[in-house]
């Protein structure tokens, strides 16, 4: 029997040279990202997410890309607008709007074998922007194990269910960043993780009047034995978007986190 | 009262028939001026002492620790960026700080990230005159050190424990016994449970093995300790609404503890920190805990090592406009009492865990999913 697991690959733009976001270099080809090895991984989605836009240097969201399939084939034919692979590349504002990581579809999925490099050509486009911060690339999808393999608790044969919205919250002076190992605990009962929604209070206000958005924040979910479900830091929004409690993040799979286990999260900048 | 803070832990001292109790302003972390408050009234009043002679710490919220000779205060703070550790002396008798002292040689150097559960612990070891103070000397191990306070020099790091740095590693304390002191630490393990052990240290400094005190499910940062020399008491926050509770006697460097007690709070909601205090001389144990619901501060109380009361409300923080309004925006942060008993007073001291600050950004994720419950 097959188990999923919520997998995201993040591609950062700190891996492509600052001539090639700028529009001034020459295409970048052949950047790879290492698939880990434990697992095949299941494509069914991917999100483009920019950057800077507090500091007032942010990604527009004007990059051409393409990328391969494991087999080396191109999933596109050239290189791409963005706004025709991704949608939603102009959130990510400071601010008390709605925000959110959208997930552009893949369909039919792609799998890919464990250890797979996926393969991505990009260059930035004619932009306003002169020193654009970045963009995060993420590959949205699940890892595939046989059972057994991992932290994998499932629901007991005969259950009832009540819905439930737990809180995690942080406080944290953004000169402590990242943060690390901070613990979700499922208490009283076991937790079943299916969505977030997500809001902060920022410094010097005082709560719970004023809310608003911290850019560029990160997060990076660990289970309840330290594995990771990302390879690196993903944004917040995509799993806790910003006053969107009518639509929240879903999470594919859900996590089954039984009594007294616990998930970790990490914080950091997104880069 | 006027206090503003965090609180240092533990941090309520009596000397010279007046109260004591070292804070930090929880908004200046990691850069906040250490404070000491007295009250000469048992704890109605409070004043701030010699603000001219109170140093910049570099720490985080409750990365440090306070201990006493009887005259002096200890306090010990662990740096963030793991570059080395400040010892603050404030003198009760001429009501004066020293100049916080860096100990930022080779052998002190790290004190542990945070926030990850691995609060920093001191005692005043008086057979040696030395401060002992536990914590992480780096993100992998649990350490303790010796700062001898007649020298105002510190011995290095030794090893504790070495962890696996995905799991959690709790410092609960150290506990005083006869001849011999107690570090108490819990570390998670590879299944679903957090083991606590114990390792004594005697007197002429010989540190024994690490041994097995007690299992539980999971839980984090919500474990506290105390000690007369006579009665060993330790709690851990094993679920929403309950606490266990254990008390145990010494023999040489072995500690033996009974079963553990469930104390279950009934209507709310546990709240962290809670804390456990001997009451020297009484043979007796008091667990104070509050909540989340009803705001209660609420004492159990166990005699001879019999079983916790019922609870007693000792009063309700839902008075205080400010701290505890919200159940979902605030919450105690520190709740202390005096180390004798029966105490000229009980105090307790809260901020608010996203209360008003300058620096300090609060999120709030929330998980939406359900609760399962497993049904036969």
């Amino acid at each position: 029997m097959l188990v999923e697991r919520m997998q995201h690959y993040v591609f950062p733009s700190s891996a492509v040279a600052h001539q090639t976001l700028n529009n001034v270099g020459k295409p970048q080809s052949g950047l790879t990202l290492q698939m880990d090895l434990d697992s095949s991984f299941r494509l069914f989605g991917i999100v483009l997410w920019n950057l800077g836009v507090a500091a007032g240097n942010g990604f527009d969201g004007q990059v051409a890309l393409r990328f391969a399939r494991p087999d080396g084939r191109f999933m596109q034919r050239i290189l791409t607008s963005s706004n025709l692979l991704m949608p939603g590349t102009q959130y990510n504002f400071t601010g008390n709007a709605p925000s959110r990581a959208l997930v552009s579809p893949v369909y039919p999925n792609v799998v890919f074998p464990p250890g797979s490099v996926l393969t991505v050509d990009l260059i930035g486009l004619p932009s306003a922007v002169v020193a654009p911060q970045g963009f995060v690339l993420i590959f949205v999808g699940t890892k595939i194990f046989n059972e057994g393999e991992i932290w994998a608790p499932r629901y007991p044969a005969k259950f009832r269910a009540l819905s439930y919205l737990d809180n995690l919250f942080v406080q944290f002076s953004l000169a402590q960043l990242p943060v690390l190992d901070i613990p979700f605990i499922a208490e009283e009962a076991d937790f079943v993780w299916q969505a977030g929604s997500y809001v902060d209070i920022p410094a010097g206000v005082a709560p719970p009047t004023t809310i608003n958005q911290f850019a560029d924040l990160g997060i990076q979910v660990r289970d309840f034995a330290g594995k990771s479900y990302s390879n690196g830091y993903v944004p917040v929004p995509l799993l806790f978007p910003f006053l969107g409690s009518e639509n929240p993040g879903f999470l594919y799979p859900e996590i089954y986190i039984p009594r007294h286990e616990m998930l970790f999260f990490d914080f950091d900048y997104l880069t | 009262m006027g206090l503003t803070g965090d609180v240092v832990s533990p941090s309520l001292f009596s000397a010279g028939g007046n109260l004591y109790t070292i804070l930090v302003p929880l908004d200046a972390s990691p850069n906040p001026t250490i404070q000491c408050w007295m009250s000469a009234d048992g704890g109605l009043t409070w004043a701030r002492q010699d603000q001219a002679g109170e140093s910049i710490l570099n720490l985080f919220w409750f990365d440090a620790a306070s201990c006493t000779d009887g005259t002096k205060i200890y306090t010990v703070s662990n740096d963030p960026t793991d570059a080395f550790v400040q010892i603050a002396i404030f003198d009760t008798v001429t009501g004066l700080w020293s100049a916080a002292i860096v100990l930022a040689n080779a052998n002190i150097t790290n004190a542990g990230l945070v926030p990850t559960g691995s609060r920093t612990a001191a005692y005043f070891d008086a057979p040696n005159n030395q401060v002992i103070c536990s914590s992480r000397s780096s993100a992998t191990t649990l350490d303790y050190f010796t700062f001898d306070v007649g020298t105002l020099t510190a011995s290095a790091w030794i090893n504790l424990l070495t962890y696996i740095p995905t799991l959690p590693t709790m410092n609960v304390g150290i506990l005083q016994g006869v001849g011999f002191k107690f570090f108490v630490y819990g570390q998670t393990d590879t299944a679903t449970f957090t083991s606590y052990y114990y390792q004594a240290l005697s007197d002429v400094g010989v540190l024994s093995p690490r041994v097995l005190i007690l299992t539980v499910p999971t839980v984090w940062e919500d474990q506290w300790a105390s000690s007369d020399g006579a009665v060993f008491a330790l709690a851990f926050a094993t679920g929403s609404f309950t606490i266990e509770a254990l008390q145990g006697t010494q023999a040489g460097p072995v500690l033996t503890f009974g079963a553990g007690q469930t104390i279950t709070m009934v209507g709310d909601v546990l709240s962290r920190p809670f804390t456990i205090q001997v009451e020297s001389p009484n043979s007796g144990v008091s667990v104070f805990a509050a909540g989340t619901n009803l705001h209660n501060v609420t004492q159990y109380r166990s005699v001879a090592a019999g079983p916790f009361s019922a609870g007693t409300i000792l009063g309700s923080l839902a008075s205080d406009p400010w701290a505890m309004t919200s159940s979902t925006a605030v919450a105690p942060w520190a709740m202390i009492l005096s180390s004798g008993f029966p105490p000229t007073t009980l105090s307790f001291f809260w901020t608010p865990l996203a209360g008003p600050s300058s620096t300090q950004v609060n999120v709030i994720l929330g998980l939406k999913g359900m609760k399962v419950y497993p049904e036969l």
